[in-house]
């Protein structure tokens, strides 16, 4: 039999078998740069070492570096120290396109070598285009695909495109961005990163809620008094002081993860979690959150900048002294925010959001603070110690759940305290965790959407950011200095503690 | 004690309720310093001392994959009445986390060791699953403990494969989720092969594939002949079955192609089709420690399992 349908694989049955990239190139714009080296290959290599990817897989680098094929593949190779026979066998059909992004003989050469790919790895004409370059090469780049005819698939075939973050700085860049991205390719051709969506814990968000009877039915206005979100991080601004200073913490982490994992607490139940069921819950629930006025910003925004102190034991210095950094600037490290959401489900609900370099400790976390009891059957002196209940979904470093509740402390008197229950995702399931760009590079190429990010998602969380860079540029909200290792400026604490509430303590 | 030991318990002729009481006081008392992870029950159930303690060295390697709690029973249904026991709270170091796990060691003597599931049962973790673990012999429908438990078995098998000990382990399928030591040990090369038949071009080869070899030792070569035999619907009695303790190879010939899956260095299976596809995997080089974390981690009876089972026995008759 040499003709007509294959058997299928009896060889599979009882076999788990992971999920595999169909024959595909992978085209990394931006192939000699930091998060190519560093994310990446290793990511691939992780990929190829699991299996995942086929004999038919090539990647196709091209940057401005004076790289040879050769060095192209010794970069991949080095990049990656030992990791075996797969990513070596896969390396050696790397190639490598030097060239300007702005020349069309760049483009004109990938034409080239992506058809000899084709012919000498059986890739079959399958493109995912990776932008992983510097944010202004993103519109150049896609408008120069079309223009050269490598945008739109041939017949049965498929091609894509990953944006990296940030995807613009303003409503207005981001707008402009799609409308050049959209010259050449559809919109469900594009793949906007969001690597925090790669994260299995952030991803359990939705298990937790929607796999459990005992959870959601609390979800809500009822029974949550608020919402608290941290994305804590310990670390400065290191050597990317340049980078930083035109972006700031409400571009770098609001507008992006903080709205990401936002959406993700706040959505209703999809019908399914596939890619249209979760993003477009997702929009709506964006879509829910007000937006603030230039008077609301400055009494419910906090934007603060980190002085020297103390982090882990060791003494850092301030943003202002970092490499890159103007000395006079204005550039936010730290945002607090209180915001709220229009609908049915989390009317009246404030939600709570920090987010901080230099802070004392790195740690992202989701926090619904439950009502009190309406009233309580023991003498206030014997309950003292006892918070209002909470859940806490850890995402990172520690991930897990801790559920906090009041129990009766062993002895004579009726004394309650609270206690917490603890989950760690580490001591249930050993399997290693792969890295959120192992996920989505393999979502990319297997061509699932759904971890991310729509263009309708990136316009409602600009609908919501825009203003308050809009009224900082006007002045509200004067920028409060912090020093490195506290949990942010003094501000912070009273734009909580007004309403009677508290920061917890992550 | 024994180094990862936190504390341990002993004592001869008890009464079970009073070992009942230790495991729990020793499962709350100490204070929090660790996590005391649990997600499995495994009992191993034995009659022969030496295989006692094989399971012991095997459940050592367990802790940070599957922390809970495990019962070593000894049986001996013909000695005395009495009931020893042992209880280790056991460390696991990783980084940055400490679990703990508890080991009961019982020795059953006389009556209680013909109702063994009456030993066992008040033992168990509540709410967490149980599995049972027969390394050598295989159980009778009544040898079986823990009511819906997962019968892991193999690991210290006493005997080669035959006819009767095939179709007893095809019983259990039909009462039991089973899941088989030596069947794990096999999915490197069912695996390899079938990545290698991935690619729908390279399985046109497959309907003109007529016999097949397989040399290894007896359970995995028996085994993997019975599912060569189930899957690809050959003839009984196609595959010729080499029983040899080294290394395992498959072979399957069809009029102009010879496809090979053997072992490769640094513990893989390489699989190839002449000199040209060839793919590899890990995994070839696991011992008993690492089989048992992997059957820990089984959700259902194989299908391929027992339809190898069914082909396998058929060829011994
Ligand atoms: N690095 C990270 O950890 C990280 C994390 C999250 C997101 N990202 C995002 O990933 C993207 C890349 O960041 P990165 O840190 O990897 O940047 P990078 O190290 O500066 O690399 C930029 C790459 O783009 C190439 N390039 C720039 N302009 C070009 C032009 N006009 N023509 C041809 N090639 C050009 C560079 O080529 P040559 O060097 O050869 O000139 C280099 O390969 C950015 O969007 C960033 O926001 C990065």
């Amino acid at each position: 039999m040499t003709t007509g349908e294959p058997p299928p694989n009896p060889f599979a049955i009882g076999l788990e078998m992971a999920r595999r990239a169909p024959p595909v190139v992978l085209v990394v714009f931006g192939a000699s740069g930091d998060l190519t080296s560093r994310k990446l290959l290793p990511s691939l290599a992780a990929v190829a070492r699991r299996q995942q990817l086929t004999d038919s897989f090539a990647v196709v680098g091209v940057a401005r570096s004076e790289l040879s094929d050769e060095d192209f593949r010794k970069l991949a190779a080095d990049a990656v120290p030992d990791a075996g026979p797969e990513w070596e066998r896969a390396v050696s059909g790397f190639r490598y396109v030097q060239g300007e992004y702005g020349e069309p003989a760049t483009f004109d050469r990938l034409r080239q070598v992506l058809e000899e790919v084709d012919h000498d790895r059986g890739t079959q004409g399958n493109r995912v285009y990776y932008l992983a370059t510097v944010p202004d090469q993103f519109a150049t780049v896609a408008c120069a695909l079309g223009e050269h005819g490598l945008s739109r698939p041939r017949k049965g075939c498929f091609v894509r495109l990953v944006v990296e973050k940030p995807y613009g700085r303003d409503p207005q860049s981001a707008a402009a961005l799609d409308r050049a991205v959209h010259t050449s390719f559809d919109e469900d051709q594009v793949y906007r990163i969001d690597h925090y969506l790669g994260k299995e814990t952030v991803q359990n968000v939705l298990a937790l809620r929607f796999a459990n009877a005992i959870f959601e039915p609390v979800w809500n206005r009822r029974y949550v008094d608020h919402v608290q979100l941290t994305v804590a991080e310990s670390i400065g601004v290191g050597h990317r002081g340049g980078f930083y200073e035109t972006a700031g913490a409400l571009r770098d982490i609001v507008q992006n993860h903080v709205m990401q994992v936002l959406g993700l607490t706040l959505l209703e139940p999809p019908a399914t979690v596939d890619a249209q069921g979760i993003r477009d819950e997702k929009v709506k629930a964006l879509r829910a959150v007000e937006v603030l006025s230039p008077d609301e910003v400055s009494t419910s925004v906090v934007r603060g900048q980190y002085d020297r102190g103390w982090v882990e034991g060791q003494e850092v210095a301030g943003y202002r002294q970092e490499e890159g950094v103007a000395p006079d600037s204005h550039t936010e490290t730290f945002v607090a925010m209180r915001l709220a959401v229009d609908n049915w489900r989390w009317a009246g609900v404030p939600i709570y959001v920090r987010t901080g370099k230099r802070l004392p400790k790195r740690v992202t976390e989701v926090a619904m603070a439950f009502h009190r009891v309406p009233h309580l059957p023991f003498a206030s002196s014997l309950a003292r110690d006892l918070d209002a209940n909470s859940i806490v979904v850890r995402v990172q470093p520690d991930e897990g759940i801790t559920m906090c509740f009041g129990a009766k402390v062993p002895g004579p008197e009726f004394r309650v305290r609270t206690v917490s229950m603890d989950f760690s995702y580490g001591a249930s399931f050993m399997e290693e965790t792969p890295d959120a760009y192992e996920r989505l590079l393999l979502d990319a190429m297997v061509g699932d959407p759904t971890l991310f990010i729509r263009a309708d998602e990136v316009e409602q969380s600009w609908r919501i950011v825009a203003p308050i860079l809009e009224a900082w540029e006007e002045g509200a909200a004067p920028l409060a200095r912090y020093e490195s290792g506290t949990w942010g400026p003094r501000e912070a604490n009273r734009l909580i503690e007004s309403t009677g509430r508290r920061w917890r303590r992550p | 004690m024994a180094p990862g030991v936190v504390c341990r318990w002993s004592a001869e002729n008890v009464d079970l309720g009073e070992v009942i009481a230790q495991a729990e006081r020793m499962r709350s008392g100490e204070s929090r310093t660790a996590t005391r992870a649990a997600v499995v029950n495994l009992v191993v159930v034995t009659a022969e001392p030496e295989t006692a303690q094989r399971a012991r060295s095997a459940v050592g390697g367990l802790g940070a994959h599957h922390p809970g709690r495990i019962i070593i029973v000894l049986a001996d249904p013909d000695g005395p009445d009495r009931i020893d026991a042992t209880i280790e709270l056991q460390e696991t170091d990783l980084p940055e986390r400490h679990l703990w796990w508890e080991v009961i060691d019982l020795r059953v003597g006389g009556g209680a060791a013909r109702h063994l599931s009456s030993v066992v049962e008040p033992l168990l973790v509540h709410d967490l699953p149980v599995a049972a673990w027969h390394m050598g012999e295989i159980p009778s429908a009544s040898g079986l403990v823990a009511t819906g438990a997962h019968v892991i078995l193999g690991g210290d098998r006493p005997s080669d494969p035959d006819q009767s000990s095939l179709e007893a382990t095809a019983a259990l399928t039909r009462l039991r989720h089973v899941t088989d030591l030596e069947w794990l040990a096999t999915e490197p090369w069912r695996r390899a092969l079938a990545l290698l038949f991935d690619p729908p071009s390279a399985r046109r080869i497959l309907p003109r594939i007529a016999g097949a070899r397989v040399a290894g030792p007896p359970w995995r070569a028996c085994l993997l002949g019975g599912w060569l035999t189930d899957r690809l619907g050959l003839a009984p009695g196609s595959v010729q079955l080499e029983a040899v303790s080294s290394e395992t190879i498959v072979e399957l010939a069809a009029d102009d192609v010879l496809v090979r899956a053997a072992s490769a260095p640094l513990g893989r299976v390489e699989a190839r089709i002449d000199d040209e596809r060839a793919v590899t995997v890990g995994g070839a080089e696991r011992g008993t420690a690492a089989l048992l974390a992997a059957a820990l981690g089984r959700g259902g009876t194989d299908p391929a399992f027992v339809g190898a089972l069914g082909a396998a026995a058929r060829v011994e008759r």
